[in-house]
């Protein structure tokens, strides 16, 4: 079975009308939908489950609001909420739409065919469990957030197990044929002679099936404890996850490196006007000399023209004119007359290197001056745009650090250690039940072996006895069909362990961290055994990384299993086997690369015929991109562009990381300022 | 001895624009001489001539051991022979002359730091008076090479 278009109408955070075409070609098994946390990822995992089973997927917040409440403020009264989900299933198409109404209940409609061909109603608990039972979608439908605890509890490990055999219904009818038994015990008890063998051997298993309830009441009760200090550890967990020591760390953090961006800012702003004073020194002399220069060069240049200058400093030339007194432009040059003076002031001029050096020295300055200009002119022309750009970035790192100084100010760091601490005993204290239960349960199993000889005992002196025929057989035959029953079962079971124990162990061999094998106990809760010295294995304390990759191998083979049984002809006793898409929300957690990269591999090598994955950025950066991409697994892919209110946004602003998503080398802005006057989440399709 | 004095009036605009005994802020030039040669300088761009009339309250000196150094008396000579419009002020073998090319100097010194003044008045949070010399030495720049000006600073209104 394949999804293959999902469209959500006013369906929680989505606003309006969105749709999702799947990827349904086999050698594109991948849907991504990229979405940041808050953004309405989880819902659309719970529009699928709604739509088919009309609930949302554990651990939901806030599940009676499924009309957007945008929409129903707009409409009030006429408001409604819809999802239509098709799903093909070999040459089977069906569509699946359920609507809901503002003060109804709920409606579905499913149709079959292209030509939407209505589907009775009474057949659509039917066409539901034929594609996927109930009980399995929790399997298939996954969030993220429950395959942290999927193996720590047993209770959840043996449903899983039974599940997945198809073998519900056979259980239950266990259960009635041992009720039905034990009263006809009961019966011939009453009926029997007092004294006799057969009743002393029914009072002797009465009371060894007394020991032996009293034991499974204890493993129960012990069970129950261990399961709510599970559910105390799950608590713990989240306090930590949400507790603001991660905030504290963030602030302190922006903190400190906006506090060393300002002072690198304000270095960089006094380097770049100290630039201004070093060019004001440089260049003052040429530009503003260079109308002086030009004047000079002027003045020396018109002497020159008029043969006046360096030529009429010449030694001999005067020695000429005073000896014919007489000037070269002809004007008489007596002794004693003004010109004559000031030929003679000439005279020593000439005669003066220095003077004429000086003034020939004036002559060449003007060139430079026009070239330092130009520089000048080149070299400050952006210099207020860097300035005010270096401004407002210094402005921008001052307001940072402001805010997270005001965030720390009022923020007192929480007690993560004292949660760690009680987290460490309850662990402890859960440990230690554990151990009981597996005690009990091997003496459980010891006091049925002694049981066993008194059975056979009683069942051959019932023979004998008088008590009524038809009683008898009734007995014999409920006696039969329960072992049956039982044996049946059990061999049921050890397939499922043994499928799931080889396929998990196949997966860490494969694709894990480390050299690990998973061992599981006598209530096949899978824990991680890590190699030691000398080739042995021993207990591996385990990560969140090792428990989420342990969690997905475990689901990752429930599945596979139920694949293989949809291929094989079932008994009677059991539910067909059913091939799914595993649609998976955020499946990594808080895991670090190395874990991201083994629990990508492994989702890439699972035999899903379809993956439907909701990942942001964080965890599809990296590993899963390179995986999905390399081995070109994505066969559709859609980003949710989030429209964030002014508070939303101030949220998303302080994760300015996650703004935009580079895939394939191109850029895609996922965080969008709010263009209305509410938040709200829109599917944008991106071309593969 | 040959010197230039700085009227008392300029004495708190230079000591903002040139660098005090010991201050290790940054100014807009290195010394007193420095910007008393760019002052001279925009007198004679703003068109000025000599002040014949000109009173010179002495406040600060600067003497000829710093303004006899080359770098100095080059700009000390072209404000001579462009003002005087005549080669022959530069007759160093004449100490009148010299007198003179230092009386040039201080009388445009002193006219080009009464409009720097003002031009720094209408500037009151340039501390060195760094916004108003680039803008000074942007503007002149664009002249020289034939450019539009683009100040902002606007002409003092003398």
């Amino acid at each position: 079975m394949k999804l293959k278009y999902l469209r959500l109408k006013n369906f929680r955070r989505f606003y309006g009308e969105q749709e999702i075409e799947f990827s349904t070609d086999p050698n594109k098994t991948f849907t991504i939908i990229h979405a940041e946390n808050g953004t309405g990822k989880s819902n659309l995992l719970n529009a699928i489950n709604w739509c088919l089973y009309d609930e949302f997927v554990a651990g939901t917040s806030d599940p009676d609001l499924i009309i957007n409440s945008t929409h129903e403020l707009e409409k009030s009264k006429t408001c409604s909420a819809e999802i239509k989900l098709i799903v093909e299933d070999g040459d089977r198409i069906l569509t699946f739409i359920r609507k809901k109404k503002i003060n109804d209940d709920s409606i579905l409609k499913v149709y079959e065919g292209e030509d939407d061909i209505p589907v009775p109603q009474h057949e659509y608990r039917t066409k539901i469990e034929s594609l996927i039972p109930r009980e399995l979608s929790k399997y298939f439908f996954f969030h993220g957030e429950g395959l942290k605890t999927l193996t720590n509890d047993a209770t959840n490990v043996k449903s899983a197990v039974q599940d997945i055999q198809g073998i519900t219904d056979a259980n239950e009818v266990l259960s009635e044929i041992t009720r039905n038994k034990n009263t006809l015990a009961g019966k011939i008890k009453t009926s029997n002679k007092s004294g006799s063998k057969l009743e002393d051997l029914g009072k002797d298993i009465e009371k060894l099936e007394e020991i032996k309830q009293k034991k499974l009441n204890q493993i129960k009760e012990d069970t129950e404890k261990r399961d709510d200090i599970n559910l105390e550890i799950d608590v713990i967990d989240k306090q930590i996850s949400q507790s603001n020591v991660a905030a504290v760390k963030k602030n302190q953090e922006l903190k400190t490196s906006s506090e060393k961006n300002i002072k690198d800012k304000k270095g960089q702003i006094k380097a770049h006007n100290l630039k201004r004073y070093g060019h004001a020194q440089n260049y003052y002399r040429d530009i503003m000399y260079s109308r002086m220069a030009g004047k000079c060069k002027k003045i020396i240049n018109e002497l020159q023209d008029g043969g006046k200058f360096p030529a009429d400093l010449s030694d001999n030339l005067i020695q000429q004119i005073f000896e014919k007194q007489e000037c070269i432009c002809g004007t008489c040059i007596k002794v004693g007359t003004d010109e004559y003076k000031k030929l003679e002031s000439w005279l020593t001029k000439a005669a003066d290197a220095k003077y004429t050096a000086d003034v020939l020295n004036l002559e060449n300055q003007h060139p430079a001056t026009l070239k330092n200009s130009q520089i000048f002119i080149d070299s400050t022309a952006d210099h207020e745009q860097i300035k005010a750009q270096l401004e407002a970035d210094l402005a921008q790192q001052q307001r940072t650090f402001d805010d997270a100084s005001e965030a720390l100010s009022g923020m007192k760091e929480d007690n993560v250690d004292e949660l760690s601490a009680q987290r460490e005993k309850l662990v402890k204290k859960r440990n230690r039940l554990n151990e009981d239960i597996e005690t009990m349960n091997t003496s459980v199993r010891l006091h049925v072996q002694n049981l066993s000889p008194k059975q056979r005992d009683y069942e051959i002196e019932l023979k004998k006895s008088k008590v009524d025929p038809a009683l008898k057989n009734r007995y014999e035959f409920l006696k039969v069909a329960e072992e049956r029953l039982e044996k049946m079962l059990s061999s049921y079971e050890v397939t499922a362990k043994s499928f799931v124990k080889d396929r998990i162990n196949e997966y860490f061999q494969k694709f894990a961290t480390k050299d690990f094998r998973v061992e599981f106990n006598s209530e096949f809760l899978p824990s991680l055994l890590e190699k030691n010295i000398k080739d042995s294995y021993t207990k591996a304390p385990e990560s969140s990384g090792e428990n989420l990759l342990k969690n997905i191998a475990f689901v990752c083979s429930l599945m596979e299993f139920s694949a293989q049984r949809a291929d094989k002809k079932n008994t009677s006793f059991q539910i067909e086997g059913v091939k799914s898409p595993f649609v998976i929300d955020a499946p990594f957690g808080d895991t670090d690369g190395r874990y991201s990269n083994a629990l990508a591999r492994i989702l890439a090598n699972c035999q899903a015929e379809q993956i439907i994955i909701f990942l942001s950025k964080k965890h599809y950066k990296g590993s899963f991109e390179s995986i999905t991409e390399d081995k070109k697994l994505v066969g559709s892919r859609y980003i949710i562009d989030n429209y964030a209110t002014n508070t939303e946004k101030e949220k998303f602003d302080s994760d300015e990381d996650n703004a935009e998503i580079e895939i394939n080398g191109k850029k895609y802005k996922q965080m969008h300022a709010h263009k209305k006057d509410f938040g709200y989440s829109n599917l944008r399709q991106i071309k593969i | 001895m040959a010197s230039i004095w700085i009227d008392k009036k300029y004495s708190e605009l230079m000591s903002e624009i040139a660098p005090r005994e010991g201050s290790e802020d940054e100014q807009t030039f290195t010394s007193m001489a420095h910007a008393s040669c760019f002052a001279a300088a925009l007198a004679y761009n703003q068109g000025k001539a000599f002040d014949k009339k000109l009173k010179i309250n002495r406040g600060s000196e600067i003497r000829d051991t710093v303004l006899g150094n080359k770098e100095f008396t080059d700009q000390m000579n072209m404000l001579a022979m462009a003002a005087t419009e005549s080669h022959e002020i530069l007759d160093h073998k004449n100490d009148d002359l010299k007198d003179q090319r230092y009386e040039i100097l201080e009388n445009f010194t002193n006219q080009g730091l009464g409009i720097l003044l003002k031009l720094r008045e209408k500037s009151p949070t340039d501390v060195t008076g760094i916004n108003v010399v680039t803008q000074i030495l942007h503007d002149q720049s664009a002249e020289n090479v034939g450019g539009e000006s683009k100040s902002e600073l606007g002409s003092p209104d003398f």
